[in-house]
């Protein structure tokens, strides 16, 4: 379709063409193979229902097993990793008998397997442990932090979103040599620099200079919380953007080259209905799925982006319980983390699939 | 208008809506509050009503038999929002605090105490005596090295306390203005629920926290018998250091101690706005080898890093460990690690302290020539291969990769590593000797606490490098009775630590620290680490 390419702009100023639909009287043999076809489509949905039962339940057993692993092996590296969490909780100026004491209080002189049941075992009673440190209960911890966490990565996936769309189709639609040029060389040094070093530039030019982001203090009520929040959110997405963008971009330039977009330039349909229905709609679906994958970067990143605003997520928990040891806490969130990892991957192919219904679940 | 134009009218007004709504009531910096509350106030007439403070960390416990009271952040709770019989002034030195009077016997054994009449921070509970008896009850369940010297805590009537120690203990008022003995009302603080919103019969009481906040703001305590120059105090924890100088750069805290040097003093240049507070602590950076030689270890070939001094490492011997310390350049280290707020030293005694003396004078200059003859008379004529180890916090990477350079001139073979750590990987380290040398700091509010870490038997760096120790020497430091046989005794403790040399002396300890508030009305202690309020009248 090259040709119509560089018509498109030209195409997108013409009138709109409508249709009328011709009312038939009768039963012709059109009709009778378009019964039988509706009764394909029924069993065709029919199918799709199905596969979209089993394939709920099989995700869901897969985020339990998937999360049970991830416990294990944070569960096994913890007590396999340097570091005595009983001296490092009880600090420099203690006696042995202290330390023999305290190991026993917490358990660790136990087996390895009879500590690793104790704690499967808690899982099912809504037992998740207390930390080491602060004698809080986990779950306490976990119902405290994680949801700024959430509208952490949340906030991430609105902003990327916000940004990745709207220059794909920009790019994708574009006859200029020079946009396109402009947009792979900005997306590869984006991606270049490290997240870190985006917050603290974004601290330096929106906190200091600019004075509209506060760099501590965060007050927990929602909305006045986002204020808190845009920065580290709009951080955490730098590495988001130019991947979902240029995987976008490549999905609107193969999605241009079908028939149907030919055939809704040529129907005269409206812009806003063709950019969504004919360009973005079709494309969509392979970066709604990498985006739910990239949920564990987004994580990551999150941790990152916690320490440096001084937000009390749960990624900042995290990076005190490993440095003190502290297991119990370590290994529930570790655990908790490739739960939504595993769900927000589902929920991506899940839309994925919404969107296009010519990915199949499998 | 079009429908088009419409629509793209509709769009900017809801883009801008949304993003009005993300920065709508983000405050301007907040400064520190009160009239008389600026940079340029001076101190005798300073009253600020309210700053805020920025914390390495959050208070993560109020119960004193949790292990974390010994935990930085948790300062907070001991010296504002706890009573204390003496509490230490901005000079560094105890004074009486909840105590009208204080009495030593003869034979310096005992020790009666008399309670001012106070009432903690609910107006309605008196501070009794027994309130000691019962810190001493829970202080035997969670032991402490510094107030082991105490035999006994008994409450002969309401105001009057009696402390009997094991040997005579001149300094006891230091360490029971240290981190361990505070004032609860026995009635309440038995229930372990108490801890999340005790009371106070010091200058502050908690105004609004909750175990696992970030923020805790206390404000002045109604019923102490002194009022202080701030009245309400908010800290908020921000880990990372960078963004504790960004946060008082904007004005969202006041005031923050343990700022990274290098970039502070380039953010916070502007001395209208910022005071600079470097501040030496009592203590002292060291270098520690690990002399440590596994049993199971000895008789092994062996690879694993736990058995790394089963054979015989170079500064095994005296003399090189001596030659080490003749090659560090202090000064440089000082200069270019700490910005010339380390003072080079020579001693573990910290510079300033009455007892502090090089047993060579020249020791805190480097002398390269005096290094490579010692090192050639012990066998090493070229150098050998070594690691120094440091916990990675401001300052002290750059420190030691000034040392390695210099030890780098002592030979071609001279191969120096440098490793920084987080805290939990290097305190393990420490703990199963699997380091070579490593550089680290300690402070104490005495230096038989700071003496005893590295010449008492069972004193953290004593038993981690494995060095020698000799109790017997602290424990007659303790019941000296004069300064000169306090500063004799000293003396002959550092002697012996020069001689074995296990643990080389670099220079005093310091942090630094910025403020925007009047001089002299919040800060961290000199030498030490304790929060400090102007209050009047003052402590005496």
């Amino acid at each position: 379709m090259p040709h119509l390419v560089p018509n498109i702009k030209k195409f997108l100023q013409l009138p709109r063409i409508t249709f009328k639909r011709e009312r038939i009287p009768e039963v012709t043999e059109s009709q009778k193979t378009a019964a039988s076809q509706d009764a394909k489509m029924e069993v065709e949905k029919d199918r799709n229902r199905a596969a979209l039962r089993k394939t709920f339940y099989g995700r869901i057993i897969r985020s339990i097993v998937v999360g049970f692993w991830v416990m294990v092996i944070a569960f096994s590296l913890m007590r396999l990793s340097p570091g005595d969490p009983v001296r490092l909780a009880l600090g420099a100026d203690v006696t042995e008998e202290a330390v023999e004491a305290f190991r026993t209080q917490l358990g660790l002189d136990k087996p390895f397997y009879v500590q690793f049941w104790d704690y499967f075992t808690g899982i099912f009673r809504g037992d998740l442990g207390y930390s080491y440190f602060s004698g809080r209960d986990v779950t306490e911890i976990l119902g405290t932090h994680l949801p700024v966490t959430l509208m952490i990565i949340g906030l991430s996936i609105l902003f990327a979103a916000l940004i990745s769309l709207p220059l794909a189709l920009w790019v994708a639609t574009s006859k200029s040599n020079t946009v396109n040029y402009m947009f792979r060389a900005l997306t590869s040094v984006s991606l270049a620099i490290p997240g870190f070093f985006l917050a603290l530039l974004g601290l330096l030019v929106f906190g200091v200079y600019f004075n509209i982001a506060p760099a501590a203090g965060y007050e927990g009520a929602f909305p006045g919380n986002l204020k808190y929040l845009w920065l580290p959110a709009l951080a955490n997405c730098g590495s988001l953007v130019p991947v979902l963008s240029r995987v976008l971009h490549s999905s609107l330039v193969d999605t241009l080259d079908e028939e149907f977009v030919e055939t809704g330039i040529i129907r005269g349909v409206r812009k806003s209905r063709f950019y969504w229905s004919y360009l973005l709609r079709p494309s969509l679906a392979p970066t709604v799925v990498l985006l739910s994958y990239m949920v564990g970067v987004m994580i990551g990143g999150t941790v990152i982006m916690e320490t440096i605003f001084s937000l009390p997520g749960i990624g900042r928990e995290l990076i005190t319980a490993v440095d003190g040891r502290d297991y119990p806490v370590v290994q529930s969130i570790a655990m908790i983390f490739g739960l939504i990892v595993v769900f927000f991957s589902f929920i991506g192919d899940l839309t994925g699939y919404l969107l296009d219904r010519r990915v199949t679940l499998s | 208008m079009t429908s088009k134009k419409m629509r793209n009218v509709v769009l900017a007004f809801a883009s801008a809506s949304l993003l009005g709504s993300l920065l709508i009531g983000v405050p301007a910096a907040k400064a520190a509050t009160g009239k008389n509350c600026k940079l340029t106030t001076p101190t005798a007439a300073a009253q600020c009503d309210a700053i805020t403070v920025g914390a390495v960390g959050k208070v993560t416990s109020l119960d004193p038999s949790n292990s974390l009271r010994t935990s930085n952040q948790n300062y907070i709770s001991k010296f504002l929002i706890q009573g204390m019989l003496w509490r230490i002034a901005s000079d560094g030195k105890p004074k009486k605090d909840l105590l009208s009077d204080a009495k030593q016997s003869s034979d310096g054994l005992t020790w009666t105490l008399t309670l001012k009449n106070i009432k903690y921070s609910d107006g309605k509970t008196q501070v009794v005596a027994d309130d000691a008896v019962f810190m001493f009850e829970l202080l035997k369940k969670a032991p402490v090295p510094q107030l082991a010297v105490l035999d006994d805590v008994s409450a002969p009537d309401a105001k009057t306390i009696v402390i009997k120690t094991k040997t005579r203990f001149n300094d006891l008022p230091f360490a029971m203005a240290g981190i361990y003995f505070w004032m609860n009302p026995r009635a309440l603080a038995s229930d372990p629920k108490y801890w999340e919103a005790p009371l106070s019969a010091g200058p502050y009481r908690i105004k609004e926290w909750k175990l696992g906040d970030d923020k805790m703001v206390i404000e002045a305590n109604p019923s102490y018998w002194a009022k202080p120059a701030v009245k309400q105090v908010t800290y908020v924890a921000i880990p990372d250091p960078v963004t504790r100088v960004i946060a008082l750069r904007q004005g969202t805290i006041d005031y923050a101690f343990d700022l990274p040097a290098a970039i502070a003093r380039g953010q916070l240049a502007d001395k209208k706005v910022f005071r600079w507070q470097p501040t030496q602590l009592q203590g002292t950076f060291t270098l520690d080898f690990n002399l440590r030689e596994m049993e199971e270890c000895k008789d092994k070939v062996v690879s694993a890093a736990s058995c790394l001094t089963a054979k015989k490492q170079p500064w095994h011997d005296v003399k090189v460990r001596q030659a080490l310390s003749m090659a560090v350049n202090r000064k440089a280290m000082a200069d270019i690690a700490f910005f010339g707020d380390v003072k080079p030293s020579c001693a573990i005694t910290w510079p300033g302290h009455p007892a502090y003396k090089c047993q060579n004078p020249d020791r805190t200059k480097q002398n390269l020539a005096g290094a490579k003859k010692l090192l050639a008379e012990a066998g090493y004529p070229d150098g050998f291969p070594i690691t120094i180890t440091v916990f990675n916090r401001p300052g002290w990477a750059d420190a030691i990769a000034v040392i390695a350079a210099e030890w780098r001139k002592l030979g071609s073979k001279m191969v120096v590593t440098t490793e920084p750590q987080t805290d939990a990987v290097g305190g393990a380290r420490q703990t199963s000797g699997e380091y070579q040398v490593q550089f680290s700091g300690a402070t104490g509010a005495l230096p038989s606490q700071i003496l005893n870490i590295y010449w008492g038997k069972g004193g953290a760096w004593q038993n981690w490098s494995g060095s020698s120790s000799n109790t017997a020497d602290l424990q007659a430091l303790d019941a000296a009775v004069t300064e000169k046989d306090q500063i004799s005794l000293i003396a002959s403790i550092e002697k012996k630590l020069w001689d074995e040399s296990a643990h080389i002396p670099l220079g005093q300890r310091a942090v630094f620290g910025a403020s925007r508030l009047p001089a002299n009305v919040f800060s961290n202690v000199k030498g030490n680490d304790h929060y400090f309020v102007k209050q009047s009248p003052p402590l005496s």
